[in-house]
């Protein structure tokens, strides 16, 4: 889980990052080639990977997560439940990009909503799963 | 030996007088052995900004006076716009060349392989060939320790670096051409340059598209044709002269589903404009015309020049580094003489004292360290002092204080 939400972290980063440039060249900023930024195409394309990766290492984590609490004989919480629809917006991020051609800047609004939900949920963390 | 550099260049001739002062590789080669001579060195620099002789000789004023008749016989009336610099300020010159701050756009990069160049078909000795050898490290050191040279300087180049800011390499990008005019040819080099394929090209008379395609490559279109072949393609570049638009926005919009979220960029070179400006504010196109590009070198110029203040400073630490040596080329006859006056009393001296072979051996490793470690200190101090500009003096007291002076 901490893996994937340190791929999650950077995805969020590089997605900023997108936002800035894509700005800079839609306002036709002339300091841009003065000051330069990695190519809009590379930071989408980083960004996708990082997620490809960091994806599977929560849908592990998750499925950890849920026999655990079947173990102790527990109810899915809230903040397992937010983990879940983390997992979601990230899983629909990389299908919508398969399938839909999700690109450029909407991409990266997505992207930076699931890092919400990830900042959530780090948050939550140690309150309900390590406090009590 | 003395530095003597004659020259012309952009900053007071203007191109009708220095296009009569160029010289082609051969004439410049043949120019350099004459001025050469026996015994002189030389080497012509010619490029489209500038005619520089440079020469070193014994005697600095009738150099100056060879190179000022060699241009003078290739153009008359250059008389007045001519420099004439020597010694260090020749060396500070060429060195600023080579790093491109002479140039009418800072930093540009040709000047550097022109250098080395005059350098090779010139006759250069000593002097010279570390003069231009230290031009050349000079120039090279500028580029890589500041970024003099590295922002495009030009509306098509600028535009090819836009591209990458949105495509990263352009490696297999396709570029689709509007209109075959000269602004879009430059522009269609600096995209081939770095790796684009011009996948079409459009244009109102089928010949010249078809004369640009053999050229680069890619399918000559009809400009009826552009808007339906826009989804396979990353870039659009337009420079008719045509008045009317030659896309709209609803005619790229209508392409956007089929291109699946792929970005869209769009040079408009054209005035009156090719391009619709609202294409720019479509999800993923970037549209770019001739003032915004203007703008963007504008600025990048302007980098160039703080750059350029910085590189001077390179140049200068460098050009004192030679001022230094060609210094130290005033004291080392009177070391070498000084030296050999040594050695030969200490041969004379073994000779007059008749040993055997094992004592001589002995006698001759002993005495040899003796000089070593005696004329190492006056060695030294006089190449400083050649360095601090008043080797000439120690020079001749070494000469006298010795009695060297028959020797000169």
């Amino acid at each position: 889980v901490l893996a994937a939400f340190a791929g999650f972290t950077l995805a969020a980063g590089l997605s900023a990052l997108y936002l800035w440039q894509e700005r800079r060249l839609k306002r036709r900023e002339t300091s841009i080639l003065s000051r330069r930024a990695p190519a809009l195409a590379k930071l989408d394309d980083v960004s996708a990977r990082t997620i490809a990766i960091a994806l599977p290492a929560l849908t592990l984590g998750i499925a950890v997560g849920i026999v655990r609490l079947e173990d102790r004989g527990g109810d899915l919480d809230a903040l397992m439940a937010v983990t879940v629809l983390t997992w979601g917006v990230y899983a629909a991020y990389l299908a919508l990009r398969r399938f839909a051609g999700l690109r450029g800047r909407r991409a990266a609004y997505v992207i930076l909503a699931g890092f919400v939900l990830v900042v959530v949920v780090r948050l939550a963390l140690p309150v309900t799963h390590f406090a009590t | 030996m003395s530095v003597v550099l004659v020259g012309i260049s952009h900053h007071q001739a203007p191109v009708e007088l220095r296009e009569r002062a160029a010289l082609d590789p051969e004439r410049a080669r043949e120019l350099a052995r004459r001025l050469a001579g026996e015994r002189g060195e030389a080497v012509c620099l010619s490029t489209c900004n500038r005619t520089e002789l440079y020469l070193a000789e014994d005697s600095p004023d009738e150099a100056e006076r060879k190179a000022e008749a060699a241009l003078l016989a290739l153009e008359e009336e250059l008389g007045p716009s001519l420099y004439r610099l020597r010694d260090e300020a020749a060396a500070l010159h060429l060195f600023r060349v080579a790093a491109g701050l002479d140039s009418m756009v800072p930093g540009e990069g040709e000047i550097l392989g022109q250098v080395r160049g005059a350098h090779h078909l010139g006759a250069t000795g000593p002097i010279l060939d570390r003069l231009f050898r230290d031009a050349l490290h000079a120039g090279k050191k500028a580029r890589t320790e500041t970024a003099i040279g590295e922002s495009p300087a030009s509306v098509s180049s600028a535009a090819a670096a836009l591209a990458e800011q949105v495509f990263g390499e352009l490696g297999g990008r396709s570029v689709l051409v509007v209109g075959a005019g000269e602004a879009g040819e430059l522009a269609i080099k600096s995209l081939a340059a770095r790796g684009a394929v011009i996948a079409f090209v459009a244009n109102r008379t089928p010949e010249r598209a078809q004369e640009l395609t053999r050229r680069y490559g890619g399918t000559p279109l009809s400009l009826d044709r552009v808007a339906g072949n826009l989804e396979h393609v990353d870039v659009v570049l337009s420079s008719t002269s045509s008045p009317d638009w030659m896309l709209s926005r609803a005619e790229v919009e209508r392409t956007l589903h089929a291109r699946r979220g792929r970005p869209l960029f769009l040079i408009d070179l054209a005035v009156p404009r090719d391009l619709d400006p609202a294409i720019h504010e479509l999800d993923g196109c970037y549209l770019y015309d001739i003032d915004d590009l203007e703008a963007v070198v504008a600025e990048t110029l302007a980098g160039r020049r703080r750059e350029a203040e910085r590189a001077e400073s390179i140049v200068d630490a460098e050009a004192e580094r030679f001022r230094e040596w060609q210094a130290s080329l005033d004291v080392v006859p009177a070391i070498a003489s000084l030296r050999a006056r040594a050695e030969e009393i200490r041969t004379a001296e073994l000779d007059r004292a008749k040993l055997s072979g094992a004592e001589r051996r002995a006698a001759e490793s002993v005495t040899a360290a003796v000089l070593n470690k005696l004329l190492h200190l006056p060695t030294i101090r006089m190449k400083q002092a050649a360095a601090a500009a008043d080797g000439v003096i120690y020079a001749d007291a070494v000469r006298h204080l010795f009695g060297l002076e028959d020797e000169r």
